[in-house]
């Protein structure tokens, strides 16, 4: 047990100390940036009063003075002056709903994947390769032009969008586990220990049930890599869609180089990500426990 | 055989294509353009597949290089268990991760005037975190398996056991992850031109759908013909490399 709470403590540190340092750095990033940024991205041709008001209302704290408001609980002001936890409460009532979905879909996709993998050696199909090989944000480039199809002259639910949406960000995540997860079970279902089970007459689907952990143990580090990357997809799909969100928010705070409000966001991004890690380190079974 | 057929196949089209010249821009689907031109006047077809052709080239090279980098750094991580090393590049990566991707890529595009070596490193840091993450963690796992130990107590060398136990084994994870690097690598000029940077002319697959979606109501084949370059560039890299083999039992090197 106190092997277990050293270890608990150590990770949390880390994941703590991590999710601070990305916040400098993005800090220290956005700083270098504005002026030519504003360029790249075509705001150069901005009239003079939109860009002055715009330099205004930025916030000129420097970093220690974040540091301490941050400890109070205060991510600042953003450039248009909306306090940035409201911004990104907004963004995170749109956003985590349609996260947490595709998430499920792609570990619900896992599974499904992983249980009806045949009981012998082999890789997952052409089908899933393909889908796996398709460029990630290409699947919110067809679904951001089936809704410019959908939605010429004829009003279509909210609904539609935002499933779309969802199922754009899960695609790829969802196809590079289910793959996995059927490659991965494969291999066990036809390893010496399942072998050694089936021998001594233990049920199909038992044997299944236990090959799932072992599995599980081999896919964590993908898993957790998963929720940054629907993260990731999630913030273009909606920017794409042009739903509300983390996608839109994301971009619109780079284009303005608004590093409070930058900030506030690779907050959010680095807490989701660390805490992911985290549950992962906590969920894998130790090698003991395998096998 | 099929294999030099593709690659006929993707060299006469070369060809036909270098000696085509441009036409009217928007024709309409005909026995000479079955997709119809696009708005530079090139018919749409060829462009898909030379688009192909081109990305496939790329995207080979982009994620050599990110696999090289990821690899590099995987196995510096793996190698020895609870290092400095590996802490320091395990913080590294979440810190790298936890910024947005887009906000790296203007850093890049800002600082690096070449638009290739953008992309390039671009894709690179990109992927470095989920590939160096997703293969160190898989590296980690097979070094404390059983049979592991079993080759290393046999007397093999430390990277003899790298390469013919642990590398091999680690296969059906590592699998997916490589297909998936190399398809996002292909079109990775695409996620810049989602920017608003990049040059829209340019032969790629990625732009290619990106100009498919922009002018999917004026010309909706460009979208139908970009979808069959990933398709045709998928289906090549499948039959010239072949199918993949199931690894079917653990492997321990020989004595």
């Amino acid at each position: 047990v106190r092997f277990r709470a050293i270890t608990t403590a150590r990770h949390a540190t880390i994941a703590f100390a991590t999710v601070l340092a990305a916040h400098a750095a993005a800090y220290a990033l956005v700083r270098v940036l504005p002026p030519t940024a504003q360029q790249v991205l075509g705001l150069a041709g901005w009239s003079p009063e939109l860009r002055s008001g715009l330099e205004g209302a930025r916030q000129t704290r420097d970093y220690g003075m974040i540091l301490r408001d941050l400890a109070r609980g205060d991510l600042g002001v953003s450039a248009d002056g909306v306090p940035v936890r409201t911004e990104l409460a907004a963004s995170a009532r749109s956003s985590i709903p349609r996260m947490l979905f595709a998430l499920g879909l792609g570990f619900a996709a896992a599974f499904l994947a992983a249980w009806t993998a045949p009981a012998r050696a082999t890789v997952a199909t052409s089908g899933w390769w393909f889908l796996t090989f398709f460029p990630p944000y290409g699947y919110s480039v067809l679904a951001a032009t089936l809704v410019l199809l959908l939605t010429r002259g004829v009003p279509v639910p909210g609904g539609i969008p935002w499933l779309l949406c969802a199922l754009s960000a899960a695609a790829s995540p969802m196809a590079l586990l289910a793959g996995q997860a059927r490659t991965v079970m494969s291999f066990h279902l036809t390893a010496p220990h399942s072998t050694y089970l089936r021998a001594n007459g233990v049920g199909e689907d038992r044997i299944r049930l236990l090959c799932l952990r072992n599995a599980l143990a081999e896919m964590l580090p993908t898993m957790e890599k998963v929720i940054a990357g629907t993260l990731t997809g999630l913030v273009l799909a909606e920017f794409l869609l042009g739903l509300p969100g983390f996608g839109l928010l994301t971009f619109r705070t780079v284009r303005r180089s608004d590093a409070e409000m930058l900030g506030g966001i690779v907050l959010l991004f680095a807490s989701l990500i660390s805490l992911a890690r985290f549950s992962a380190a906590m969920l894998a079974p130790s090698d003991q426990e395998l096998r | 055989m099929k294999r030099w057929l593709l690659v006929g196949l993707v060299v006469a089209t070369y060809v036909a294509v270098a000696a085509s010249g441009r036409g009217v821009e928007w024709q309409a689907p005909s026995l000479q353009h079955p997709f119809g031109t696009d708005e530079y006047g090139r018919d749409a077809l060829a462009v898909a597949l030379l688009s192909a052709l081109v990305s496939g080239a790329k995207g080979a090279v982009v994620a050599g290089l990110a696999v090289t980098f990821a690899l590099g750094l995987a196995v510096a991580r793996s190698w020895r268990t609870k290092s400095a090393v590996g802490a320091v590049i395990d913080a590294g990566l979440l810190i790298f991760d936890s910024v947005p991707l887009l906000l790296w890529l203007l850093v890049l595009i800002v600082a690096v005037p070449h638009p290739p070596t953008v992309l390039a490193l671009g894709f690179s840091l990109g992927t470095l975190p989920f590939l160096t993450r997703v293969v160190a963690g898989e590296l980690q796992r097979q070094w404390r398996q059983p049979f592991v130990s079993v080759a290393r107590m046999s007397g093999a060398s430390r990277l003899r056991v790298a390469f013919e136990t642990v590398l091999p084994n680690a296969l059906p994870v590592l699998r997916p992850v490589a297909i998936q690097v190399l398809g996002s690598a292909a079109a990775a000029e695409g996620l810049i031109g989602l920017v608003g940077v990049g040059n829209r002319e340019q032969l790629g697959i990625g732009t290619m759908l990106i100009r498919g979606r922009e002018h999917i109501l004026i010309h909706p084949l460009i979208l139908v013909a970009a979808l069959l370059a990933i398709f045709l560039l998928f289906a090549s890299l499948r039959a010239l490399a072949g199918q993949p083999v199931a690894p079917s039992n653990r492997q321990v090197p020989s004595q």
